[in-house]
């Protein structure tokens, strides 16, 4: 029972390799391609990392989205979905970055600095959301 | 700074902030409220996914808070970063247009129809409270900034407490737009770059569309011209991709960018040959920038083994 279990998962593992493989290997590049978001990033001067070192960064990221409470089944998309430039800047400062997130939750002493704050019309804490 | 020069020349004339921002626009509605943008109320920490869901319904996209929450929030964070919202935007094969950050380039991008997701810290600097909000339109009468905001269907904001918590947010806001809708913005650039990132996401459908009318409404443009040649090279349509880079090669014709991908167009093509001179042409120019310089030796590298493992044949049928 125990062995079919594990050939299984064995044969899922390679059939989901395999799937990867066939999805990265449509189209075969001959010469190293330059996409549009490449060419401008080269105009603009900020395209200096290699391709190895984006590579790294993108673990970086995933380790630390994961890290950060998002499910592995969700995890490779967001990364996917991230522009080289997007991911380098996440890489460095995912932990400094704004984080929308509304005005819920202010507790204590913030709660009497915003409100302070608030009255004196320098803040929209209360009225905002 | 220009802003601020606009703030006080606004204060010492009397004007409102709007009027002043409204100074120099061609089209000066004085109210412009886009009242058919849905709502979507936001719950706990989920401003994010509820702001991104209007974004997205308005240009066309059905989905709800719930369904981007596992895109966008983070958890750790207990919020959602504006990186990431434009990534789940590109999921949805739309294009993520940051807007020059400004009151001015706001209201014409609401003039023009568009809603407009922004960060705003409602907090201070030093205590900050990030919060996202949709901006469907405002009142130049009554000094008014119009949002659907947090679990306010309807919140008006006066426009200097508005821009006061803007500001603290770097004047960050984000058009989501379907491929084939333009931002009422002059400038090229902005609106191209987030195409091209919609590009890289392997949208070449959705990019092919944005960046032809972009080439309508700003004809010759070279991001444009080689956009769409490589959303065709994506699209596997070698022969639109090469007539496009011929067509770029007579107007630069020692650019190795397009040297480059006219090489790979060629060679997918079967035309070993002609890609490996085009290769050649483009190393020989000067000056090259180092990471140029090294994308066309490996390209170089690339095709020599390729051809070595083949007959050496002349190609010339490949020559147009």
């Amino acid at each position: 029972m125990n062995k079919t279990h594990t050939i299984c998962k064995r044969l899922g593992l390679i059939w989901l390799l395999l799937s990867f493989a066939s999805a990265v290997m449509v189209q075969p590049a001959f010469a190293a391609v330059l996409s549009t978001q490449d060419l401008i990033a080269m105009e603009q001067q900020t395209a200096t990392v290699s391709t190895l070192e984006q590579a790294l960064a993108r673990d970086d990221v995933r380790a630390q989205l994961l890290a950060m409470g998002v499910s592995p089944d969700e995890v490779q998309a967001r990364i996917a979905a991230l522009s080289p430039s997007e991911i380098a800047s996440l890489n460095q400062q995912i932990a400094d970055l704004p984080a929308g997130a509304g005005a819920i939750g202010v507790l204590g002493v913030v709660f009497l600095v915003l409100l302070v704050l608030e009255v004196l019309g320098v803040t929209d804490v209360f009225k905002a959301i | 700074m220009a802003l601020l020069t606009a703030y006080l020349a606004g204060c010492v004339s009397g004007q409102s902030t709007l009027s002043s921002a409204l100074q120099n626009n061609s089209s000066r509605s004085p109210t412009v409220e886009l009242s058919t943008t849905p709502f979507f109320p936001q719950e706990d920490y989920q401003c994010g996914p509820a702001a991104l869901a209007t974004a997205l319904s308005v240009s066309g996209v059905n989905v709800t808070p719930a369904a981007l929450t596992p895109k966008v929030y983070l958890p750790g964070r207990k919020g959602s970063l504006q990186m990431e919202l434009s990534a789940a935007t590109r999921r949805y094969a739309r294009i993520p247009y940051p807007i020059p950050p400004s009151l001015a380039a706001l209201l014409r991008e609401l003039q023009v129809g568009h809603p407009v997701l922004v960060l705003q810290n409602l907090g201070v600097s030093w205590l900050p409270r990030w919060h996202y909000a949709v901006v469907i339109g405002y009142n130049e009468d009554r000094d008014l900034i119009i949002l659907r905001s947090g679990t306010t269907a309807r919140k008006e904001m006066d426009t200097d407490l508005f821009l006061r918590t803007w500001q603290r947010a770097q004047y960050w806001g984000l058009v989501v737009l379907k491929p084939g809708e333009l931002p009422a913005a002059e400038q090229p650039e902005p609106y191209l770059e987030a195409v091209s990132t919609l590009e890289a996401s392997g949208a070449y459908r959705e990019s092919l569309t944005a960046y032809q009318v972009a080439l309508g409404r700003w004809p010759g443009n070279f991001w444009a011209r080689i956009g769409i040649a490589n959303s065709h090279l994506g699209l596997g349509r070698h022969n639109e991709a090469e007539q496009y880079l011929r067509e770029l090669l007579v107007d630069y014709p020692l650019h190795p960018a397009v040297l480059n991908n006219l090489a790979e167009v060629m060679a997918r093509k079967g035309c070993l040959h002609s890609a490996r001179n085009l290769i050649k042409r483009a190393l020989t120019i000067q000056p090259l920038s180092q990471p140029m310089a090294e994308l066309l030796r490996k390209s170089r590298d690339q095709l020599d083994k390729l051809e070595d493992t083949q007959t050496r044949q002349q190609d010339t049928h490949c020559e147009p």
